[in-house]
């Protein structure tokens, strides 16, 4: 399989209080296309840190992180938001939706970003709303949702402009085991039916096991 | 007996020692002075009428800062107690019921209270003497003005401050107390049901419009300054619930029109006005203060424009003089001045007690119908010929004209019969007409003829001269020609500027309270940001996440400020118009029934005000998310 992602020496440190706190420490590593790769570790291993900085919302501190063999540290802030709207795909552990939009604009958001019109996305949106079993809900705003329901939003939102990557930070964090299985399903169909590649954080082992590749973050350095 | 001075003097004013009686020491002077004419230079009454329309400006004032106070404070409140809420989990998880945590709330909203009173009521001062400062120019300008309150004044704004806040955080205290111990503790977001934009909250809001247009038109003259009281608050509430079914509508059905001129960017910012409630109580806090701040304008420009014009729309000559002993030798002597071309000595009487009650007309003036109206005029509901005819009906028998102000005050209509109290005793005159004059504290005088007034109140002596004269070195003519006579001469010029100095004080201090409420609502607009400032951050940061570039969301964001500065704009001018409507009738009740008139730079400023104020807070809100990490913001560290 191709690779998808490359990640090159990175180092990653926090300025608190003028010292410096390292968080990762000197990542190498790879993640190929179409895979489901799962990172874990303990609470301060440097895992949310270090899938914020594959999605471009956070700089290296040193290091480089290639996307597709081209390089996201040497982007502009410009370059970076429209890689992170055409590739990317962001999945939130609070879900993080828009408060004011109802499900239909969550979901359509991407596009209304990337200056397309929403009726070009109209058979796309359709088939993500009955994917994520959200029909009956399109009109309700976030806070008229239940957790499980705002996750299938954020990931039909993730989906729609069909990214090559989704990145997930703790996905089931928020709900209970059942619905989790759920949306784990729901990613694990995504990905083996549609070849979308997966990255999520996760201290979940059941979650983990839905991935096809595990990465153990332990004091900002890889130990698998 | 007073002793007049060696001067020439036709008026002298008389100081009281503090602790003399008024009214013993009036009737003292006048039995001792037969030969002058004694009163007090201003009634009780007329101070009363003239300052009624000031106080009732406040009031109204008062009635709008407090329901925006209000409002700031229940915003404010409102996400004050999320941030509490981990707090009140706590303290719920270890025991302490609902009404033990909503007890602690509502004593933290009086310590508020009572920290805004005593800054209130040291900043308040501090306007108050502004204030005073303010309308210390024209003839009160060497005026050493006293500032008179009382310590129960201090006290009642300080309750005042403490209940507001109180009662501004009952109902999102209220509201905290429906979240289970388990949503608190776990900070689980609950599912809310969002009220929807129904037909039925429309229409129960615009009841509350039309009711409070209704109750301008209860026929209830006595109780009329309540009604139109509650009609205003009404009007606000139902243009507050108005207001988010017209943007929720608005909203919906420009969102092509929007597109087409900001794009996507446009829709995403419309479709986040429809559903934030932190846009519509910014638009919600513009309204109101744009229909405060056109209303005050627009009414007190109107009262200023009045009272500035009486004098050069009511008197057609040059000069009035006045004197003691003006009778018709006095006349004679006047006419064959060779530089006044035509004179008009007016005969009246002031303070007559009508229908045997405390009811007095300020002035009643004795005219000839003949020529009278080539020297005063006043408008009149008919053609010119009709308001002749109306005058010369003063001629045939005892009648009587009024002002509209005083047929209103007096619950009068035409034909109605007044007794007038004169020297002679009750002397009964029939109303045969009525217009519309502000002279005289508003209008406060009524016309009988000349012959009627000199013979009922057994008045020989004119009260005043009108004359017309083009020269301008007649006064000194006049003063040459009667020189024992202790005239004073007036020139309409002089008049005309007195009346302009003294409106002045007016229009300083009611501009400066419109400031007042533009710069609350400005800081009501801020804190509303700053208080939604968290989610606001987080919103942006999700939406960068997404991959919105920095540009697109400062377009979005200004797209937002825009639409929320054109509607509050709007709405406001619409809301002040119909403020300005119950003022008419709050004038009207007060008996001081100016004509408004509407200037349409005044609303055009405003609405222009309101644009930028909203532009100005987003900006500052943009600026302060401008370096934000986004992926900081994510985590909500």
């Amino acid at each position: 399989m191709k690779k998808i992602v490359d990640v090159i020496d990175v180092c990653k440190s926090f300025y608190i209080a003028g010292e410096e706190v390292p968080i990762l420490k000197h990542i190498d590593l790879s993640i190929k296309k179409g895979s489901f790769t799962s990172i874990m570790g303990p609470s301060g291993s440097g895992k949310s840190t270090f899938l914020y900085l594959l999605g471009g919302l956070d700089e290296p501190t040193s290091g480089d992180i290639q996307i597709n063999k081209k390089s996201i540290v040497k982007l502009n802030d410009k370059q970076k938001s429209n890689m992170r709207l055409k590739n990317i795909g962001f999945v939130f552990q609070f879900y993080n939706l828009v408060p004011t939009l109802n499900v239909r604009d969550n979901i359509m958001l991407p596009v209304l970003l990337d200056k397309k019109k929403a009726k070009d996305y109209e058979e796309r949106y359709k088939e993500l709303i009955e994917i994520t079993g959200l029909s009956k809900r399109e009109r309700n705003l976030p806070c008229e949702l239940s957790g499980g329901q705002q996750q299938r939003v954020a990931i039909a939102r993730a989906l729609i402009n069909d990214p090559e990557i989704i990145l997930a930070d703790e996905p089931i964090g928020n709900l209970d085991s059942i619905t989790g299985k759920e949306i784990m399903e729901l990613f694990s169909k995504l990905n083996r039916e549609k070849g979308v590649t997966f990255i999520q954080v996760t201290h979940s082992l059941e979650a983990s096991e839905y991935g096809d590749n595990l990465i153990k973050l332990k004091d900002g350095k890889v130990i698998k | 007996m007073l002793k007049l001075p060696q001067e020439s003097v036709s008026e002298l004013y008389v100081v009281l020692k503090t602790d003399v009686d008024k009214e013993n020491a009036l009737q003292k002077l006048s039995d001792e002075n037969p030969e002058l004419k004694v009163d007090y230079s201003y009634s009780e009454e007329e101070i009363e009428e003239e300052s009624k329309n000031l106080i009732v400006q406040m009031y109204v004032l008062l009635i709008i800062i407090s329901i925006m106070s209000f409002y700031i404070i229940y915003s404010s409140f409102k996400v004050l107690i999320l941030e509490r809420m981990p707090v009140i989990g706590t303290f719920r998880s270890i025991g302490a019921n609902k009404r033990q945590t909503s007890l602690m709330l509502i004593f933290e909203s009086s310590v508020y209270g009572v920290l805004g009173g005593i800054l209130g009521c040291f900043t308040g001062l501090l306007i108050l003497y502004i204030v005073v400062r303010m309308s210390m120019t024209g003839n009160l300008e060497n005026v050493n003005i006293e500032l008179t309150f009382s310590v129960i004044d201090i006290i009642i704004a300080f309750l005042w401050a403490v209940v507001l806040a109180i009662v501004s955080a009952i109902l999102p205290v209220l509201s905290a107390n429906k979240k289970s111990i388990k949503t608190i503790v776990l900070n689980q977001p609950e599912i809310k049901q969002v009220k929807k934009s129904s037909f039925v909250g429309f229409m129960i809001s615009l009841i509350i419009i039309c009711a409070a247009i209704g109750l301008l038109y209860v026929p209830f003259k006595k109780g009329a300054i309540v009604f139109d009281s509650i009609s205003l608050v009404l009007l606000i509430i139902g243009a507050f619930r108005i207001t988010s079914y017209i943007i929720h509508f608005i909203a919906s059905k420009f969102e092509k029109l929007y597109s087409l001129f900001f794009g996507n960017a446009g829709l995403i910012a419309l479709k986040n006005i429809k559903n934030s409630s932190e846009s519509i109580n910014n638009v919600l806090l513009l309204t109101l203060a744009v229909a405060t701040a056109i209303s005050v304008f627009t009414v007190t420009g109107s009262i200023v424009f009045e009272i500035n014009n009486v004098v050069s729309s009511s008197y057609h000559f040059d000069y009035i003089i006045k004197s003691q002993s003006m009778n018709d030798e006095f006349r004679d002597k006047l006419v064959n001045i060779e530089e006044i071309q035509d004179s008009y000595g007016l005969f009246s009487q002031r303070n007559v007690s009508i229908n045997d009650s405390e009811k007095t007309i300020n002035v009643v003036e004795g005219i000839d119908t003949h020529n009278y109206l080539d020297f005063r005029s006043f408008d009149f509901e008919g053609t010119e010929a009709e308001k002749k005819k109306c005058i010369e009906k003063l001629d045939s028998g005892k009648n009587i004209i009024m002002t509209y102000m005083l047929m209103d005050k007096y619950d009068l209509k035409e034909n109605d019969i007044v007794s007038l109290e004169t020297n002679d005793g009750k002397v009964d005159y029939t109303v045969v007409g009525s217009f519309y004059s502000m002279l005289e504290s508003g209008g406060n005088y009524a016309l009988i003829s000349e012959e009627n007034l000199k013979e009922d109140f057994n008045i020989v002596n004119y009260s005043q001269f009108y004359i017309k004269s083009e020269d301008p070195a007649i006064e000194t003519k006049l003063f040459l020609e009667f020189p024992n006579d202790n005239i004073s001469i007036t020139s309409i010029d002089e008049l005309i500027e007195v009346s302009k100095k003294s409106s002045e004080q007016k229009t300083n201090i009611f501009n400066g309270l419109s400031c007042v409420v533009i710069i609350i609502c400005f800081f009501g607009l801020l804190n509303n940001l700053i208080m939604n400032y968290l989610e606001r951050r987080k919103t942006k940061a999700i939406m960068r996440s997404i991959g919105m570039t920095k540009s697109k969301g400062i377009l979005i964001v200004l797209v937002e400020a825009l639409t929320c500065g054109i509607f509050g704009g709007l709405i406001g001018v619409a809301e002040g118009l119909g403020i300005i409507h119950i003022s008419k009738f709050v004038m009207k009740a007060i008996n001081k029934p100016y004509a408004i008139k509407i200037n349409p730079s005044v609303f055009v400023m405003f609405f222009t005000i309101a644009l930028v104020s909203s532009v100005l807070s987003f900006v500052f809100l943009e600026m302060k998310t401008r370096k934000m990490s986004i992926s900081e913001e994510i985590k909500g560290r």
